[in-house]
């Protein structure tokens, strides 16, 4: 199992390939201006691919920082 | 104006503000985190009330509920409005998003498919103050295109500011549209998926 640090860095090369800016593990949807409605679904569907798991409707609402989907794939499916 | 557009979409539809909406309005606007770059409202019902009869009277001018088709929510506001007939023009905007929703794209989707597919207009624009930085991140990233002469200046609350206008024209709208109808309907499977659940 990858310590949380190193998800969080994993985490954080996808939401870089996404938003096309390199991004630290403390980017979120408030700190990151290029972060917006549209790329944070490319953001979650590039996750869910990434990590083979499925967030449901309030997931995709909540989870909007690296550190924040990093606890999420973290978490058993 | 008061009208009958009910546009229903995969995960969201459209349907025109009513008075019953005056509530809605309000919080909406006075609770956005970004209603700073929105011309205020005055936190009354009445006044909103008052806005909505001013608003049925004008002629080129569309406002719509943005409403989660399982549950019929209201989850936003979007509007159609300044439209040309002559030029076949018109500008889209008010628009607002409840933060938690993800309805964002698939509004954008039918507003514009209303403008260009319903109403046959041509061409429309947005303005952004420019400073509402995931706004004008989002109208970048659709692909709609930034007008030659942006910065522009735009007025919230008689205030001006620095604006970023941005355009689309019809045939533009039928090469962006197909990415951004994918990214909506795999977010209304999503929430489809999620609801039948409940």
């Amino acid at each position: 199992m990858k310590d949380s640090d190193a998800l969080e860095l994993e985490v954080a090369r996808i939401v870089s390939g996404i938003l096309r800016v390199d991004v630290g593990v403390d980017a979120s949807r408030l700190n990151v201006p290029g972060w917006d409605s549209l790329r944070h679904v490319e953001i979650l569907f590039a996750v869910e691919e990434a990590y083979g798991v499925t967030l449901d409707e309030a997931e995709m609402a909540a989870l909007d920082s690296v550190k924040s989907l990093a606890r999420r794939v973290s978490m058993p499916r | 104006m008061r009208h009958d557009h009910n546009i229903e979409g995969r995960g969201y539809g459209l349907r025109p503000v009513a008075d019953g909406d005056a509530a809605f309005i309000v919080e909406l606007r006075t609770a956005s985190p970004r209603n700073q770059h929105l011309n205020s409202v005055r936190p009354s019902v009445t006044n909103q009330l008052q806005w909505l009869r001013d608003y049925y009277l004008r002629p080129d001018d569309y406002y719509f509920v943005i409403e989660k088709i399982s549950n019929g929510r209201a989850e936003g506001l979007i509007g159609l409005y300044n439209i040309d007939p002559s030029r076949l023009e018109a500008e889209w905007g008010r628009w607002i998003v409840s933060p938690p929703s993800l309805c964002a794209v698939e509004s954008v989707v039918l507003i514009l498919d209303f403008a260009f597919l319903r109403l046959g207009l041509k061409s429309v624009h947005s303005r952004t103050a420019a400073d509402n930085s995931p706004v004008v991140s989002f109208h970048d990233n659709c692909g709609f295109r930034r007008a030659a002469d942006c910065p522009e200046r735009i007025f919230i609350d008689g205030c001006p500011r620095d604006g970023v206008r941005h355009e689309c024209r019809a045939e533009e709208w039928a090469e962006i549209r197909p990415t951004l109808l994918e990214k909506a309907a795999k977010i209304a499977d999503r929430i489809l998926r999620h609801d039948s659940r409940r």
